[in-house]
Protein backbone atom coordinates (compact mmCIF):
# COMPACT_ATOMS: atom_id res chain seq x y z
CA UNK A 1 0.00 0.00 0.00
CA UNK A 2 1.78 3.26 -1.14
CA UNK A 3 0.49 6.80 0.17
CA UNK A 4 -2.10 8.67 -1.95
CA UNK A 5 -0.81 11.64 -3.82
CA UNK A 6 -2.21 14.62 -6.25
CA UNK A 7 -1.88 14.00 -9.56
CA UNK A 8 -4.07 16.42 -11.71
CA UNK A 9 -7.65 16.30 -10.42
CA UNK A 10 -7.17 12.85 -9.13
CA UNK A 11 -5.54 11.15 -5.73
CA UNK A 12 -3.56 8.22 -6.27
CA UNK A 13 -2.07 5.18 -4.84
CA UNK A 14 -0.85 1.83 -5.56
CA UNK A 15 -2.20 -1.25 -3.76
CA UNK A 16 -0.38 -4.61 -3.78
CA UNK A 17 -2.36 -7.58 -4.95
CA UNK A 18 -2.37 -9.58 -1.33
CA UNK A 19 -3.26 -6.35 0.26
CA UNK A 20 -6.17 -5.83 -2.28
CA UNK A 21 -7.93 -8.17 -2.10
CA UNK A 22 -8.05 -8.07 2.15
CA UNK A 23 -9.15 -4.62 1.87
CA UNK A 24 -12.11 -5.60 -0.61
CA UNK A 25 -13.13 -8.45 1.32
CA UNK A 26 -12.93 -6.41 4.82
CA UNK A 27 -15.19 -3.62 2.42
CA UNK A 28 -17.67 -6.15 1.72
CA UNK A 29 -18.16 -7.65 5.10
CA UNK A 30 -18.76 -3.83 5.89
CA UNK A 31 -21.58 -3.40 3.67
CA UNK A 32 -23.13 -6.68 4.46
CA UNK A 33 -23.14 -5.82 8.15
CA UNK A 34 -24.91 -2.75 7.33
CA UNK A 35 -27.63 -5.10 5.03
CA UNK A 36 -26.03 -4.34 1.67
CA UNK A 37 -25.46 -8.03 1.01
CA UNK A 38 -22.52 -9.33 -0.78
CA UNK A 39 -20.69 -6.95 -2.89
CA UNK A 40 -18.73 -10.08 -4.45
CA UNK A 41 -22.32 -11.70 -5.76
CA UNK A 42 -23.39 -8.42 -7.31
CA UNK A 43 -19.61 -7.61 -8.88
CA UNK A 44 -19.55 -11.24 -10.42
CA UNK A 45 -23.73 -10.62 -11.80
CA UNK A 46 -23.29 -7.22 -13.13
CA UNK A 47 -19.93 -6.17 -13.29
CA UNK A 48 -19.67 -4.12 -10.19
CA UNK A 49 -20.46 -3.98 -6.79
CA UNK A 50 -22.78 -0.66 -6.95
CA UNK A 51 -26.40 -0.80 -8.08
CA UNK A 52 -27.53 -1.79 -12.01
CA UNK A 53 -29.36 1.23 -12.47
CA UNK A 54 -28.31 4.08 -10.30
CA UNK A 55 -31.68 6.52 -8.96
CA UNK A 56 -33.74 3.33 -8.75
CA UNK A 57 -33.96 4.16 -4.88
CA UNK A 58 -34.97 7.64 -6.26
CA UNK A 59 -38.03 6.25 -8.57
CA UNK A 60 -38.76 2.37 -6.16
CA UNK A 61 -42.06 3.22 -4.52
CA UNK A 62 -41.20 0.73 -2.15
CA UNK A 63 -37.68 2.71 -1.29
CA UNK A 64 -39.68 6.03 -1.63
CA UNK A 65 -41.79 4.85 1.78
CA UNK A 66 -38.64 3.64 3.05
CA UNK A 67 -37.90 6.99 3.54
CA UNK A 68 -41.43 8.15 4.77
CA UNK A 69 -40.68 6.00 7.51
CA UNK A 70 -43.44 6.30 9.88
CA UNK A 71 -42.76 3.82 12.78
CA UNK A 72 -40.21 4.54 15.04
CA UNK A 73 -37.06 2.25 14.29
CA UNK A 74 -34.93 0.58 16.82
CA UNK A 75 -30.70 1.54 17.11
CA UNK A 76 -29.11 -1.15 15.45
CA UNK A 77 -28.03 -3.77 18.05
CA UNK A 78 -24.58 -4.70 16.35
CA UNK A 79 -22.12 -2.59 18.62
CA UNK A 80 -20.31 -1.68 15.06
CA UNK A 81 -23.39 -0.98 13.06
CA UNK A 82 -24.33 1.48 15.85
CA UNK A 83 -20.84 2.93 16.12
CA UNK A 84 -21.89 3.71 12.47
CA UNK A 85 -25.62 5.02 12.81
CA UNK A 86 -25.09 6.29 16.12
CA UNK A 87 -27.82 7.96 18.41
CA UNK A 88 -28.61 11.64 18.17
CA UNK A 89 -29.06 12.78 21.63
CA UNK A 90 -27.49 11.16 24.52
CA UNK A 91 -30.51 11.89 27.05
CA UNK A 92 -33.62 12.53 24.93
CA UNK A 93 -34.91 9.46 23.83
CA UNK A 94 -37.89 11.09 21.67
CA UNK A 95 -34.96 13.19 20.12
CA UNK A 96 -32.64 10.29 19.06
CA UNK A 97 -35.82 8.02 18.06
CA UNK A 98 -37.21 11.31 15.83
CA UNK A 99 -33.35 11.25 14.24
CA UNK A 100 -33.48 7.92 13.57
CA UNK A 101 -36.84 7.39 12.41
CA UNK A 102 -35.99 10.39 9.53
CA UNK A 103 -32.33 9.94 8.31
CA UNK A 104 -31.27 6.27 9.20
CA UNK A 105 -32.51 4.51 5.73
CA UNK A 106 -31.07 7.39 3.76
CA UNK A 107 -27.82 7.18 5.81
CA UNK A 108 -27.25 3.33 5.76
CA UNK A 109 -27.86 3.91 1.73
CA UNK A 110 -25.02 6.30 1.57
CA UNK A 111 -22.57 4.32 3.31
CA UNK A 112 -22.90 1.43 1.30
CA UNK A 113 -22.79 2.83 -1.98
CA UNK A 114 -19.36 4.64 -0.74
CA UNK A 115 -18.50 1.48 0.28
CA UNK A 116 -19.45 -0.16 -3.17
CA UNK A 117 -17.37 2.54 -4.94
CA UNK A 118 -14.20 1.80 -3.01
CA UNK A 119 -15.05 -2.08 -3.41
CA UNK A 120 -15.17 -1.00 -7.48
CA UNK A 121 -11.95 0.95 -6.92
CA UNK A 122 -10.19 -2.11 -5.52
CA UNK A 123 -11.19 -4.89 -7.50
CA UNK A 124 -12.98 -4.21 -10.91
CA UNK A 125 -11.53 -0.55 -12.14
CA UNK A 126 -8.02 -1.01 -10.60
CA UNK A 127 -7.65 -3.73 -12.94
CA UNK A 128 -8.97 -2.08 -16.01
CA UNK A 129 -12.55 -3.07 -15.89
CA UNK A 130 -12.30 -6.62 -15.19
CA UNK A 131 -9.48 -7.31 -17.93
CA UNK A 132 -7.06 -10.21 -17.44
CA UNK A 133 -4.28 -9.27 -15.34
CA UNK A 134 -1.99 -10.22 -17.99
CA UNK A 135 -3.17 -8.50 -20.96
CA UNK A 136 -2.13 -5.15 -20.86
CA UNK A 137 1.64 -4.85 -22.80
CA UNK A 138 1.49 -2.83 -25.29
CA UNK A 139 -2.03 -1.01 -24.84
CA UNK A 140 -1.68 2.82 -24.53
CA UNK A 141 -2.96 3.67 -21.17
CA UNK A 142 -5.45 6.63 -22.76
CA UNK A 143 -7.72 3.83 -24.54
CA UNK A 144 -8.83 3.26 -20.58
CA UNK A 145 -10.62 5.21 -19.00
CA UNK A 146 -8.44 6.91 -15.97
CA UNK A 147 -10.03 5.23 -13.36
CA UNK A 148 -9.33 1.98 -14.88
CA UNK A 149 -5.48 1.85 -16.17
CA UNK A 150 -3.41 -0.59 -14.62
CA UNK A 151 -0.17 -0.58 -14.07
CA UNK A 152 1.63 -3.43 -15.87
CA UNK A 153 5.03 -3.37 -15.31
CA UNK A 154 5.31 -5.63 -12.85
CA UNK A 155 5.13 -9.31 -13.06
CA UNK A 156 2.68 -11.79 -14.52
CA UNK A 157 0.12 -12.47 -11.23
CA UNK A 158 1.26 -9.39 -9.69
CA UNK A 159 -0.99 -6.84 -10.79
CA UNK A 160 -0.79 -3.70 -8.47
CA UNK A 161 -3.59 -1.88 -8.63
CA UNK A 162 -4.29 1.84 -9.03
CA UNK A 163 -6.48 3.34 -6.81
CA UNK A 164 -7.57 6.48 -8.78
CA UNK A 165 -10.13 8.96 -6.98
CA UNK A 166 -11.13 12.37 -8.54
CA UNK A 167 -10.40 15.04 -6.52
CA UNK A 168 -14.34 15.84 -5.48
CA UNK A 169 -14.78 12.08 -4.25
CA UNK A 170 -11.70 11.64 -2.34
CA UNK A 171 -14.07 13.10 0.47
CA UNK A 172 -16.51 10.36 0.17
CA UNK A 173 -13.40 7.68 0.29
CA UNK A 174 -12.00 9.30 3.44
CA UNK A 175 -15.69 9.08 5.09
CA UNK A 176 -15.86 5.28 3.59
CA UNK A 177 -12.00 4.77 5.31
CA UNK A 178 -13.76 6.20 8.27
CA UNK A 179 -16.42 3.74 8.18
CA UNK A 180 -14.03 0.86 7.92
CA UNK A 181 -11.82 1.66 10.72
CA UNK A 182 -14.65 2.30 12.92
CA UNK A 183 -16.27 -0.84 12.30
CA UNK A 184 -12.34 -2.55 12.80
CA UNK A 185 -11.83 -0.72 16.26
CA UNK A 186 -15.45 -1.64 17.35
CA UNK A 187 -14.45 -5.42 16.80
CA UNK A 188 -10.84 -5.09 18.11
CA UNK A 189 -11.79 -3.16 21.52
CA UNK A 190 -10.37 -0.02 20.61
CA UNK A 191 -12.48 2.18 22.63
CA UNK A 192 -9.89 4.96 23.90
CA UNK A 193 -6.27 6.23 23.42
CA UNK A 194 -5.20 3.39 26.31
CA UNK A 195 -6.49 0.54 24.05
CA UNK A 196 -5.39 1.90 20.84
CA UNK A 197 -1.84 1.83 21.81
CA UNK A 198 -1.87 -1.84 22.84
CA UNK A 199 -3.19 -2.75 19.62
CA UNK A 200 -0.45 -0.87 17.68
CA UNK A 201 2.25 -2.67 20.32
CA UNK A 202 0.52 -5.73 19.91
CA UNK A 203 0.97 -5.85 16.13
CA UNK A 204 4.07 -4.36 16.15
CA UNK A 205 5.83 -6.73 18.24
CA UNK A 206 3.70 -9.66 16.73
CA UNK A 207 2.96 -12.82 18.82
CA UNK A 208 -0.64 -13.69 17.55
CA UNK A 209 -0.30 -17.03 19.63
CA UNK A 210 -3.82 -19.32 19.02
CA UNK A 211 -5.68 -18.58 16.19
CA UNK A 212 -8.28 -15.61 18.38
CA UNK A 213 -4.69 -14.09 18.28
CA UNK A 214 -3.55 -14.24 15.20
CA UNK A 215 -7.42 -13.27 13.65
CA UNK A 216 -6.59 -10.54 15.82
CA UNK A 217 -3.22 -9.51 14.72
CA UNK A 218 -4.49 -9.63 11.27
CA UNK A 219 -7.72 -7.53 11.79
CA UNK A 220 -5.36 -4.78 13.48
CA UNK A 221 -2.46 -4.70 10.92
CA UNK A 222 -5.47 -3.89 8.21
CA UNK A 223 -6.85 -1.43 10.67
CA UNK A 224 -3.42 0.27 11.53
CA UNK A 225 -2.93 0.14 7.46
CA UNK A 226 -5.71 2.16 6.64
CA UNK A 227 -5.44 4.52 9.34
CA UNK A 228 -1.75 4.87 7.70
CA UNK A 229 -3.10 5.09 4.46
CA UNK A 230 -6.32 7.58 4.86
CA UNK A 231 -3.66 9.79 6.83
CA UNK A 232 -1.77 10.34 3.33
CA UNK A 233 -5.41 11.12 1.84
CA UNK A 234 -5.52 13.41 4.09
CA UNK A 235 -2.63 15.17 3.58
CA UNK A 236 -3.65 15.45 0.14
CA UNK A 237 -7.32 16.88 1.21
CA UNK A 238 -5.90 19.60 3.69
CA UNK A 239 -3.27 20.53 1.13
CA UNK A 240 -6.15 21.20 -0.98
CA UNK A 241 -8.27 23.49 1.15
CA UNK A 242 -8.13 27.58 0.74
CA UNK A 243 -5.89 29.06 3.37
CA UNK A 244 -3.93 25.65 4.21
CA UNK A 245 -0.84 26.38 6.15
CA UNK A 246 1.80 26.97 3.29
CA UNK A 247 -0.18 27.45 0.80
CA UNK A 248 0.36 31.51 -0.59
CA UNK A 249 -3.17 32.15 -2.04
CA UNK B 1 -45.37 53.92 18.79
CA UNK B 2 -42.50 52.13 20.27
CA UNK B 3 -44.36 50.83 23.17
CA UNK B 4 -46.33 48.53 20.42
CA UNK B 5 -42.81 47.32 18.97
CA UNK B 6 -41.14 46.60 21.61
CA UNK B 7 -43.46 43.64 22.89
CA UNK B 8 -42.89 42.30 19.47
CA UNK B 9 -39.51 41.72 19.37
CA UNK B 10 -39.10 40.57 23.14
CA UNK B 11 -41.62 37.36 21.85
CA UNK B 12 -39.50 37.25 18.94
CA UNK B 13 -35.91 37.32 20.93
CA UNK B 14 -37.44 34.69 23.78
CA UNK B 15 -38.52 32.79 20.43
CA UNK B 16 -35.22 32.55 19.19
CA UNK B 17 -33.91 32.03 22.53
CA UNK B 18 -36.24 28.72 23.02
CA UNK B 19 -34.96 27.52 19.58
CA UNK B 20 -31.33 27.48 20.21
CA UNK B 21 -29.72 24.24 19.78
CA UNK B 22 -26.22 23.33 19.27
CA UNK B 23 -24.35 20.29 17.41
CA UNK B 24 -22.25 18.40 19.94
CA UNK B 25 -19.18 16.05 18.17
CA UNK B 26 -17.55 13.72 20.60
CA UNK B 27 -14.25 12.34 21.49
CA UNK B 28 -13.61 8.31 19.59
CA UNK B 29 -10.10 6.73 20.00
CA UNK B 30 -10.86 6.23 15.73
CA UNK B 31 -11.21 8.95 13.87
CA UNK B 32 -7.86 10.68 12.85
CA UNK B 33 -7.29 14.26 13.80
CA UNK B 34 -6.66 15.22 10.55
CA UNK B 35 -9.58 13.77 9.59
CA UNK B 36 -11.83 15.57 12.15
CA UNK B 37 -9.99 18.81 11.32
CA UNK B 38 -11.21 18.13 7.27
CA UNK B 39 -14.07 17.69 8.18
CA UNK B 40 -14.86 20.82 10.28
CA UNK B 41 -13.31 22.56 7.44
CA UNK B 42 -14.47 21.41 4.97
CA UNK B 43 -18.52 20.74 6.25
CA UNK B 44 -18.71 23.52 7.94
CA UNK B 45 -15.76 26.09 6.03
CA UNK B 46 -14.14 26.79 9.61
CA UNK B 47 -10.30 28.32 8.77
CA UNK B 48 -8.12 26.33 10.02
CA UNK B 49 -7.00 27.71 13.31
CA UNK B 50 -10.85 27.49 14.22
CA UNK B 51 -11.17 23.64 12.86
CA UNK B 52 -8.16 22.90 14.89
CA UNK B 53 -9.00 24.88 18.45
CA UNK B 54 -12.43 22.52 18.14
CA UNK B 55 -10.51 19.54 16.91
CA UNK B 56 -8.48 19.88 20.07
CA UNK B 57 -11.29 20.02 22.17
CA UNK B 58 -12.94 16.98 21.09
CA UNK B 59 -9.50 14.95 21.60
CA UNK B 60 -8.81 16.29 25.06
CA UNK B 61 -12.68 17.18 26.51
CA UNK B 62 -14.50 14.45 25.24
CA UNK B 63 -16.62 16.55 22.95
CA UNK B 64 -17.11 19.95 21.52
CA UNK B 65 -19.98 21.88 20.60
CA UNK B 66 -19.53 22.91 16.76
CA UNK B 67 -22.33 24.34 15.63
CA UNK B 68 -26.13 25.90 16.93
CA UNK B 69 -28.91 27.14 15.35
CA UNK B 70 -32.62 25.79 15.38
CA UNK B 71 -33.23 22.19 16.00
CA UNK B 72 -33.87 21.31 11.97
CA UNK B 73 -30.42 22.98 11.37
CA UNK B 74 -28.81 21.09 13.70
CA UNK B 75 -30.15 18.13 12.76
CA UNK B 76 -29.07 18.88 9.19
CA UNK B 77 -25.42 19.33 10.65
CA UNK B 78 -25.44 16.03 12.90
CA UNK B 79 -26.75 13.75 10.03
CA UNK B 80 -23.69 15.05 7.80
CA UNK B 81 -21.62 14.30 10.96
CA UNK B 82 -22.71 11.04 11.18
CA UNK B 83 -22.21 10.33 7.63
CA UNK B 84 -18.79 11.40 8.28
CA UNK B 85 -18.75 8.93 10.56
CA UNK B 86 -17.91 11.87 13.44
CA UNK B 87 -20.31 11.18 16.54
CA UNK B 88 -22.55 13.80 17.12
CA UNK B 89 -25.82 14.93 18.83
CA UNK B 90 -27.85 17.56 19.45
CA UNK B 91 -29.54 19.66 22.41
CA UNK B 92 -30.83 22.57 23.55
CA UNK B 93 -27.67 24.55 24.04
CA UNK B 94 -28.78 25.82 27.72
CA UNK B 95 -28.97 22.14 28.29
Amino acid sequence: MRAFRREGDELVAEVDPGEREVLATVVADVAELLGGGRFEDRARDTGSARPARAGDAADDPAALAMRLRLEPLPAPDDPAVHRLLPDASRDDAEVAAEFRRLTEDDLRQQKIDRLAVLFDALTVDALGHGADADDGAGEPDDAQPPARRRRRSRGRHEAVAVVRVAKDRAPALAATLTDVRLVLGERLGVTDEESSERLEHEVVRGRPGDAAGQARQYLGSVFLALGWWQETLMACLLADLPDAPGRRD
Amino acid sequence: MSVEIAPEETVHADGQLADAWVTIVWNDPVNLMSYVTYVFRSYFGYPQAKAEKLMLEVHEQGRSAVSTGNREQMEVDVQAMHSFGLWATLQRSDA
